[in-house]
């Protein structure tokens, strides 16, 4: 029986740490969002629900009842998670291969290899921080908010309460189909939950940080001067996504093996003059 | 691997409950159907609604105003197609506690019965709701346009539905419409039939227009002090105007329904077009070419309000007519080519002469 698992291991080992299927996964991977392209352009409201009711809700839902507009979705995560496996046994098979000759190669050109190594290991935790992210993040999504008036998000502990917003009406000449509407919309927000709370300006890529949770600013009105609707309000999304950390992560080693990789070849250089 | 595993488990839940599940996309409204004692709705603005029949659980995890017994029994509607997918599904008479039109506005005639019987009540300008009135109807649900009431009405324990989407509704979203209301009201057949109807009058001038050479470009928005507001390419008219063979003009334009654009582009599509449908009804103001051209005289450079070109105004009662929309998308084929609906008598439009009548007679005393 154990000889048999080796049987079917190692010839899987090794097609997985072949670089030459590295270089058709990214063809075909390629190819299929080109696909992918064509389908989410002509489709958008079938794929833009996936960041709003997360990865597994769409799945069972928009995905499975238009799955000729979405197969491609599903072959692209299939080929997506063989990269990342491509990439870890790639690297971990080059990486037994450096520290077995480790102590022949000076300091320098052995942490100048392992730099390149540990870029794809970052990349392959940044991929899994988004599978995270996809898969396990809780969302509150569309809660209204009108000023003063408290809201308690169900499921969380929080309440958030809209103490003011600024919807500045853009004056200038440059953006005509701006004129007269709001180009940026600024809010303050008051957030409590079970441990404390806090007061934080909320607007457009500028999200607040509470907790475990993020809040985002989905839409307000009025959108500017002599509207249809006259009424105040903001739309907010909370999310708890488990996956940024592990994307922040991969982030960071990425930076690490990059400025580690440019300043040892600099050092070459430099050493080599 | 975890990808792998995910989509095996996804596959298994295809294939086990194939026959429990379903789900149904309306533009950016859905309708998942659980099992028998869980519909979730998600509406115009991305909310949940859970559908629980009568008597049976309260479900986990929502919100008690997320949570609707059906069939719902008392409903207040902000808007004209959502009283019309009432009509449609046939439950206004028995159901309708408040609308935000007063009497003199409304041209249905359930509608005014029920008000004059107290029945129905004006609950105040949507932008100035009288909660009180709005609490003493005892309502079950709000159908509105408006999410600034959601917390009033959290406050007040009453459900709310948002029935406008941020994007205008394409034409199979517009038709599907009473679906999505239908299982509040456990209606899906009324709906069913609903769209089969309109579906019918859609092939109807599929197949009439079908191989015409001669294709109008046509226009729908308007020109107001400050503002030029048109119906862009994604919105239903945009679509049914390709449908019956001709050529919308702002087909390139995105977005929500009223969507602004410039004047310059207005009057560039305008050099174009041999067709406009302007928002205006004679009410306010669009009586004639001439009356149009006076409100606004930059639109007097456009080609309709030209001899050669053709106007339509929506009459009154187009608004609140969204339970006939068969009728319209024939009629406004038939404005599209006249030729082949000969003898067709407009009922929803008015096509503008070049001057007003009285404007005429005056002329004719000087």
């Amino acid at each position: 029986m154990a000889l048999n698992t080796r049987s079917i291991l190692i010839p899987l080992w090794l097609m997985m740490k072949n670089v030459r299927l590295g270089v058709a996964l990214l063809i075909l991977l390629s190819v299929d969002l080109c696909f992918g392209y064509f389908f989410v352009t002509n489709n958008t409201p079938i794929f833009e629900p996936m960041n709003q009711v997360g990865v597994v809700d769409w799945f069972t839902t928009y995905a499975r009842f238009n799955i000729h507009y979405t197969a491609w979705f599903f072959l692209f995560l299939l080929l997506l998670a063989t990269l990342s496996v491509n990439t870890l046994a790639c690297t971990l098979s080059r990486l037994r291969q450096l520290f077995f000759i480790r102590l022949k190669w000076k300091n320098s050109r052995f942490l100048f290899s392992l730099a390149t190594h540990v870029m794809h290991l970052s990349m392959v935790v940044v991929l899994l921080g988004y599978l995270v992210s996809y898969t396990l993040t809780t969302i509150h999504p569309s809660q209204t908010l009108v000023l003063q008036r408290p809201k308690i998000i169900g499921g969380t502990g929080l309440q958030v309460e809209l103490l003011a917003m600024d919807l500045p009406i853009y004056t200038g000449n440059r953006l005509e189909a701006f004129s007269g509407r709001v180009i940026r919309p600024d809010t303050v927000i008051k957030i409590t939950g079970r441990k404390g709370g806090k007061t934080a300006r909320l607007a457009f890529n500028s999200p607040v940080r509470f907790q475990k949770y993020t809040i985002f600013l989905k839409r307000f009105s009025p959108a500017g001067k002599g509207g249809i609707s006259s009424t105040h309000y903001v739309i907010i999304d909370i999310r708890h996504d488990p996956g940024v950390p592990l994307y922040f992560i991969g982030i960071v080693i990425f930076l690490a093996g990059l400025l580690s990789y440019a300043g040892l070849r600099l050092h070459q250089v430099i050493t080599k003059k | 691997m975890l990808v792998l595993i995910f989509l095996c488990l996804t596959g298994c839940d295809l294939s086990q409950d194939n026959n429990k599940k379903s789900f149904l996309q309306i533009g950016e409204f859905t309708i998942t159907r659980v099992n028998d004692n869980l519909t979730l709705m998600r509406d115009g603005a991305g909310r949940t609604l859970a559908l629980v029949p009568r008597g049976a659980p309260e479900p986990e995890g929502y919100e008690p105003t997320m949570v609707v017994r059906t069939p719902v029994q008392r409903v207040v509607a902000y808007g004209f197609f959502d009283v019309a997918a009432l009509r449609v599904l046939g439950v206004l008479d028995e159901t309708l506690v408040g609308v935000t039109t007063p009497l003199e506005k409304w041209y249905v005639e359930d509608v005014r019965r029920g008000m004059e019987s107290d029945k129905i009540a004006w609950l105040g300008s949507p932008n100035a709701i009288d909660f009180e009135r709005l609490k003493k109807q005892r309502p079950e649900l709000v159908l509105t346009w408006d999410p600034s009431i959601i917390p009033m009405l959290d406050d007040l324990g009453i459900a709310c539905v948002i029935t406008s989407t941020p994007v205008a509704m394409c034409l199979n979203a517009r038709m599907s419409f009473v679906k999505f209301l239908a299982p509040f009201f456990n209606r899906e057949k009324e709906a069913n039939a609903f769209f089969e109807r309109v579906s019918a009058s859609l092939a109807d001038i599929k197949a009439r227009t079908a191989g015409r050479l001669r294709q109008p470009k046509v226009m729908w928005g308007d020109m107001y002090e400050k503002r030029v507001l048109v119906e862009p390419g994604n919105a239903w008219i945009g679509e049914l105007v390709a449908l019956a063979r001709s050529g919308y003009l702002f087909e390139d334009i995105y977005g929500t329904s009223c969507i602004e654009i410039s004047m310059e582009r207005f009057l560039y599509s305008g050099m174009k077009a041999d067709i406009y449908f302007t928002y205006r009804t004679p009410a306010t103001g669009a009586t004639s070419k001439a009356a149009l051209a006076k409100l606004h005289p930059l639109l007097a450079g456009i080609k309709p309000l030209g001899p050669e070109g053709r106007v339509y105004a929506p009459l009154p009662h187009y608004s609140q007519s969204g339970d006939k929309l068969d009728e319209i998308f024939i009629e406004l084929a038939a404005i599209m080519h006249p030729d082949l609906y000969p003898g067709y008598e407009l009922k929803y439009f008015q096509e503008l002469p070049d001057t007003d009548p009285v404007a005429e007679v005056n002329h004719g005393n000087k």
